[in-house]
């Protein structure tokens, strides 16, 4: 039995984020592994030492430190799971978190969980774009809507193609250490981007899955337009800019 | 001298709009650049009444035009919808002398979000409605927390403000102030104390963070609440919704002794709150209950959300929704699935966008589509550019396979609407999308 653990559903669920366990779990199943959601929020007891997946979403500026409070009290949890090797997503600003701090717009810095160095500073201004980014050679797609500007990344997860980085216009974005894979892109990230699914699925399944058993001609013909239409635009765009 | 000029030029501006046919807000962004200040240099009638929320702001500010109009008031209001500051500077400097004093006794402003603390940096409403805060449009204007601080600043130099006591996070508005009417929604048949929606925004507590607890539910988070925690809870409305009658079309609102039935020309809670918040701003504004309760009688929308169409030998009713709008969605949805008869519904999620393609598509898992399930929906059809995720979406709704198909192209699902036996159909689109639709079938 798999145990795909998802962290705080209740406050970090802004962009649909749920989705990403259900399709993950679904994969799983395809693929022939047995699997369980298991939801754990602030007054769960928490215990990662039967998680085969690790999963935290988005929140409003406010739920993710609450959050945040609460993943440092569990610090050693979560850092012994990591240092396990047990996969872990987080997606929009849960990636936040593992940093060292985050800095609200009212100015208070808060210890985050010191797994990575880089810091977070939050501002007055959404940041929102669509993006393609590449990993290994293989182009993802995603949106990204943010308040925040991350720096001092040292192992990014994501070359940025077309949209915003860690900071700014930065070209890399998100972060990745052993099986912890952390973006700013948000919501359902696995449903959007079939290949990331697979690798997710192969990590969580700790064997290679065949891409036939878990494809979804759907969710497959969503990414082909998404990354078509993108594209056009991402070369618009730049044209319009020289 | 700057204010003579920027008043000129706002006038010229809308003189010159509607003579090529454009309302615009053009004329108030020259006006506003002539003169920065020129919003706080105008003599306003006695009534400032400013709309503003997530959802039914163009509606109530509609049904309270009506109202004051029909009490014999003249009434300024931005009916073209322009509801950020240029759009009300082009409406106020359009109703007012070249000495800068406006004609009207009322001026009534739907107010963007975002953007009422630029607009009341200026001036004070006298009154200042807030319908709802949910999840609208993220990508424009972010989660209704972020909305709330933006909204704030404008809110906070109001006289009177007239809040939804049903929704917790509207009501923070009134913390630490005077001088608040609330209207909210009485227990209704069959409201449960816990949310059944996709998600749920009334989980925590919005003052405290603590985890809340509802008497009842009206929709998602707007309900009777409570905070177990720091006592914050629901404040007894001084205009309440009593009995709502969806399949007689008709509601019920309670004011101190009295109380006045009122129909409904397109029944559905979410339209009871909208008649509701423009009931409780006429009264304040001092028309009589009877005098509002005759009024909306004859209230027809002139946003025409519901279309009626025929497609061949099938009837259908297109329902506007909002994209990246998951309760205007809902709402729809709950149309299609109480229908007696049997239906198919089409889905149409072509741009999400108008400017461009977007792959922002987070909102479709905050839809309930699992009330589709209904049995009387025997078909769905998904179509538009984002066919295939909705495919994905609605493949984890636990709705049989065989009744859902998915094509790109909206002409072919037409064709298959045209295919099945069953007669009628509801389209569920938004405004930006609809006439892709509209145009393949007979208007009615």
């Amino acid at each position: 039995m798999i145990r795909l653990y998802h962290l705080y559903p209740d406050l970090m669920d802004l962009y649909g984020d749920y989705a990403n366990l259900l399709i993950l779990s679904r994969a799983l199943s395809r693929a022939g592994y047995e699997n369980e959601i298991v939801k754990r929020s602030l007054i769960d007891r928490f215990d990662l030492s039967d998680a085969g997946f690790v999963y935290i979403g988005s929140g409003r500026e406010s739920s993710q430190k609450r959050a945040m409070e609460h993943l440092c009290r569990n610090r050693e949890t979560f850092l012994d799971a990591f240092r396990r090797g047990v996969p872990i997503l987080l997606t929009g600003n849960a990636m936040e978190m593992i940093g060292k701090s985050v800095t609200g717009k009212d100015g208070v810095r808060r210890e985050g969980l010191g797994l990575a160095s880089f810091e977070t500073d939050e501002g007055e201004k959404r940041l929102v774009s669509d993006e393609i980014v590449t990993r290994n050679g293989e182009k993802l797609v995603g949106f990204i809507n943010k308040a925040s500007e991350i720096k001092g990344v040292d192992r990014p997860l994501f070359h940025v193609e077309f949209g915003l980085g860690n900071a700014g216009e930065e070209k890399e974005e998100g972060y990745t250490e052993k099986n912890l894979f952390a973006t700013h892109l948000i919501g359902p990230v696995l449903v959007k981007n079939p290949a990331f699914l697979l690798e997710m699925t192969s990590l969580a399944a700790k064997a290679p899955v065949d891409a036939g058993k878990i494809r979804d001609r759907y969710a497959d013909e969503a990414f082909r337009i998404t990354l078509e239409e993108l594209s056009k635009r991402a070369e618009t765009e730049t044209k319009s800019n020289i | 001298m700057r204010k003579f000029i920027a008043i000129l030029l706002a006038k010229l501006g809308r003189f010159a709009g509607k003579l090529v046919g454009k309302g615009s807000s053009k004329p108030g962004y020259y006006a506003l650049k002539a003169d920065p200040k020129i919003l706080g240099k105008i003599k306003l009638p006695p009534y400032v009444i400013a709309v503003s929320g997530s959802n039914g702001k163009t509606s109530t500010v509609e049904m309270i035009a009506k109202i004051l109009a029909d009490a014999g008031l003249r009434v300024a209001y931005n009916k073209e919808g322009s509801n950020q500051i240029e759009g009300v500077a082009t409406l106020i400097l359009g109703e007012c002398t070249l000495g800068g004093k406006m004609k009207s006794d009322v001026l009534l402003i739907e107010s963007d979000e975002r953007f009422a603390r630029y607009t009341f940096s200026h001036f004070r409403p006298t009154h200042f409605v807030v319908t709802n805060l949910y999840r609208d449009q993220l990508t424009r204007n972010g989660h209704p927390e972020w909305v709330f601080d933006a909204l704030k600043e404008g809110v906070k130099h109001a006289e009177k403000l007239i809040l939804n006591a049903d929704d917790p996070l509207v009501s923070l508005f009134a913390e630490g102030r005077e001088n608040t009417v609330w209207f909210g929604c009485a227990k209704q048949p069959g409201s449960k104390p816990e949310s059944d929606s996709v998600y749920d925004d009334g989980r925590f507590c919005p003052r405290c963070g603590g985890k809340m607890r509802y008497d009842y539910r009206i929709y998602n988070h707007v309900g009777a609440f409570r905070c177990p925690v720091c006592d914050y809870a629901r404040h007894a409305p001084d205009y309440e919704l009593g009995k709502i009658d969806l399949a007689a079309g008709s509601l019920v609102i309670r004011a101190g002794e009295e109380s006045f039935e009122i129909p409904m020309e397109n029944p559905s809670v979410y339209a009871a709150y909208n008649i509701l918040a423009a009931f409780a701003a006429a009264r304040e504004a001092g028309v009589p209950g009877e005098k509002i309760a005759r009024s909306l009688q004859g209230f027809a929308s002139h946003m025409g959300r519901i279309v009626s169409f025929a497609l061949g030998d099938h009837e259908g009713k297109l329902l506007t929704s909002k994209h990246e709008n998951s309760v205007s969605y809902d709402q729809s949805i709950a149309v299609a699935a109480a229908d007696p008869e049997d239906v198919s519904v089409l889905v149409i999620v072509d741009a999400v966008s108008r400017k461009y393609f977007t792959s922002e598509t987070s909102w479709f898992w905050d839809i309930d589509f699992e009330k589709l399930a209904s049995p009387n929906v025997r078909h769905i059809v998904l179509a538009g550019t984002h066919y295939g995720e909705l495919a994905v979406r609605f493949s984890f709704t636990g709705i049989p396979e065989e009744r859902i198909a998915a094509v790109r192209s909206i002409e072919e699902a037409a064709e298959l609407l045209k295919s099945y036996d069953t007669k009628k159909i509801y389209t569920i689109t938004c405004f930006s999308d609809k006439d892709k639709f509209l145009n393949l079938v007979e208007r009615k």
